[in-house]
């Protein structure tokens, strides 16, 4: 899960930001020649900032060849299996099918009628899989391959007004491991 | 080597001057502390420990959003001005005259949520401040866009000021950024570093507030001339644009109390004149500008080179900090024999807060992340850190040298057992943000989920510390304010 990932990477960010500066504060009411730290604190900076450099342009590299909006601007390579049209409205979601199969490549087309909201698919561990803004005017297209049959929900994670927690609708997906295996 | 004395008031800021500055931080410090318990009343509904109605949550939504951030402004433009004073200018008429415009702004805001029901949250997306379903009515949706109006035009006055001081007194913005020693010969008289970090605040700041009035004015317009509309992923960037850049300077000003009192405590100088210094404002300048689009990566539609500016820019944004001013903040303390007092652990926890909350920014920046983390509580986690343990933390730092230099208020007990309540308090509680993220709890909503419940109550006993500690920081700084705004 992406999530764990992410928070393991924050973890260990902070935890050495965190490190270096519990290092710092315990050893600062000790005092040496304030030449010679300077002298070698900021002899080592173009090294790690090098290296934080490094560390970016590999994180570029390896993210930036994953972004998903071809669909929305008609560059995709592949067509998607299947299309569902979700239109947003204060408060609810009108979804084209809210019946889906397991394994097949769907492509959400995501608009709104009033105001902005999001549309965000949750699964039933209410775990946040993939999102994108539904807005008036614009047409954005998100794809998602549901992994496991069971029950989906649709919530607004885009600030629209008083019952915007409530604004959710259920996608129920049927199918079988074996049918997403053979689909493969 | 002379032991150094932190406390040495500074004689070329005379006492209407230090008055005006005592008036910015007072302000902040009464406003924030309300700011805080209505963040307290919110998590604490969400852990299901109150009982809000969610009108009332979304209210206290908006009025925490819109009031935190203007009083980072406020407390941002005090720093400001109390150290740039001191080598250029600066009008105190005009001083006086934000801070009214921005209070007056705040009663129509106060209006519009308490008497108007207006709950569009502090980002007012158009078109919902038109579009609000019956909860409120077009007099508190201009009350509200006129208020904030109000707050930008005051803004918009000091950094007019501030520009204008800066170029009579160096001869032009790029002179106050110190670009001759950054692209030509350094001759090792670059401008303090108070000059240049209120240069680059007021570049992207005159721009970010002109951005921000664009957008109110249109949505007002839009409230009373409904055929008048506007595009809104247009409004959208418009907003974020101003948003960002504008609760991102506030972090940009406050650190300048950091580079002038941080070597008080140390006898350690913080030279501004060389390139590495230099170049890093100059490049944050843009960058601060240049950066919001990571605010929409998941508005597919827009077009991709801005999305790729957004992730790639908020990466690269994080190297100045980390590489100039945490970094230097390091060596400035490191084997320093430095004496902590209250107002120097809160400076250098700023400079950490601020690094160390950039790390979950950048990640939230990457667009297959942020494909699964927008708009979570991961969100105001990683702005949390950096502004409650960071931008806040200077702004509380300064407020407690200013009482200590001037109003003779020396730390006790109390005072460091809040600044580490402070510290334990703070993590805690946007640690809890940073977990809810991990766990998928969107943020600005009034109802959780059960299996989110618990998120809000571990959180609300940390905020209750926060406020606890932060209660001790504002009484303090409120009983000597009275010596420290007569002293000579």
């Amino acid at each position: 899960m992406l999530q764990n990932t992410v928070w393991l990477m924050t973890l260990i960010g902070m935890g050495f930001v965190t490190a270096v500066y519990l290092y710092v504060f315990m050893r600062s009411t000790q005092p040496a020649d304030s030449d010679a730290v300077k002298k070698r604190l900021y002899g080592i900076r173009p090294w790690w900032f090098v290296l934080l450099v490094g560390i970016i342009i590999v994180a570029l590299s390896i993210t930036l060849g994953r972004l998903p909006y071809a669909d929305t601007h008609a560059r995709a390579a592949t067509a998607p299996d299947m299309t569902v049209e979700v239109t947003g409205y204060q408060w609810y979601w009108i979804v084209s099918e809210s019946t889906l199969p397991v394994g097949t490549d769907i492509a959400f087309q995501v608009r709104a009628e009033d105001v902005n909201h999001s549309f965000a698919l949750y699964d039933d561990n209410d775990q946040l899989l993939v999102q994108t803004q539904a807005m008036p005017g614009y047409t954005n297209i998100v794809r998602h391959t549901f992994e496991q049959p069971g029950t989906y929900r649709i919530m607004c994670l885009e600030y629209c007004g008083l019952a915007h927690h409530a604004m959710v609708t259920e996608l129920t997906v049927t199918g079988t491991d074996n049918e997403q295996g053979e689909r493969r | 080597m002379s032991t150094p004395n932190p406390y040495q008031p500074d004689t070329s800021i005379s006492r209407p001057q230090r008055q005006v500055v005592l008036a910015y931080m007072a302000v902040t410090g009464l406003v924030l502390l309300l700011m805080m318990v209505a963040g307290l009343l919110m998590r604490m509904s969400q852990g299901e420990w109150l009982n809000l109605s969610p009108d009332w949550f979304y209210k206290l939504l908006t009025l925490h959003g819109t009031g935190m951030v203007g009083i980072a402004g406020v407390a941002g433009a005090g720093i400001m001005w109390y150290f740039l004073r001191q080598y250029v200018e600066l009008s105190l008429a005009i001083a006086w005259t934000t801070l009214i415009l921005v209070l007056i702004g705040v009663v129509l805001i106060l209006g519009s949520i308490f008497i108007g029901n207006f709950a569009s949250a502090w980002t007012f997306l158009y078109p919902l401040p038109a579009r609000p379903m019956g909860a409120w009515g077009n007099g508190a949706a201009t009350a509200f866009l006129g208020g904030l109006l109000l707050v930008g035009v005051g803004f918009l006055l000091f950094y007019l000021d501030s520009a204008r001081a800066i170029i009579k007194r160096y001869g032009g913005l790029g002179k106050g950024l110190g670009w001759p020693q950054l692209f030509g010969h350094n001759d090792g008289n670059a401008p303090p570093p108070a000059v240049i970090a209120s240069t680059m605040v007021t570049i992207v700041n005159s721009l970010g507030v002109t951005g921000g009035a664009i957008i109110l004015v249109m949505s007002l317009i839009n409230l009373h001339v409904p055929s008048f509309t506007v595009d809104p992923l247009y409004a959208k960037n418009l907003i974020y644009f101003f948003g960002h850049v504008f609760i991102n300077a506030t972090i940009y000003m406050a650190v300048i109390a950091v580079y002038h009192l941080l070597p008080r405590y140390t006898g350690r100088p913080w030279p501004s004149s060389n390139k590495a210094f230099l170049a890093a404002w100059t490049a944050s300048t843009i960058m601060v500008v240049i950066v919001y689009p990571h605010h929409l990566l998941m508005d597919f539609a827009q077009p991709v080179w801005l999305h790729v500016t957004g992730q790639v820019i908020s990466y690269t944004s994080g190297l100045p900090v980390l590489a100039v001013t945490a970094y230097g903040a390091i060596v400035n303390v490191h084997r320093s024999g430095i004496r902590w007092d209250l107002a120097a652990g809160l400076l250098f926890l700023g400079t950490f807060g601020w690094a160390a909350g950039i790390i979950p920014a950048m990640i939230d920046a990457t667009v297959v992340v942020n494909l699964i983390m927008h708009n979570t509580l991961w969100v105001p986690g990683h702005f949390h850190f950096y502004l409650l343990l960071g931008m806040m933390a200077m702004a509380l730092g300064f407020m407690t040298w200013l009482v200590r230099t001037y109003g003779g208020l020396a730390d006790g007990a109390l005072a460091r057992a809040a600044g580490w309540l402070y510290v334990l308090g703070g993590i805690g509680f946007v640690g809890m943000f940073l977990v809810s993220g991990r766990d998928s709890v969107p943020r600005r909503y009034a109802e959780h989920l059960e299996s989110w419940v618990s998120h809000g109550q571990i959180a609300s006993v940390f905020a209750l510390l926060v406020i606890l500690a932060t209660t001790v920081f504002v009484v303090r700084f409120l009983a000597g304010l009275g010596r420290a705004a007569r002293a000579v």
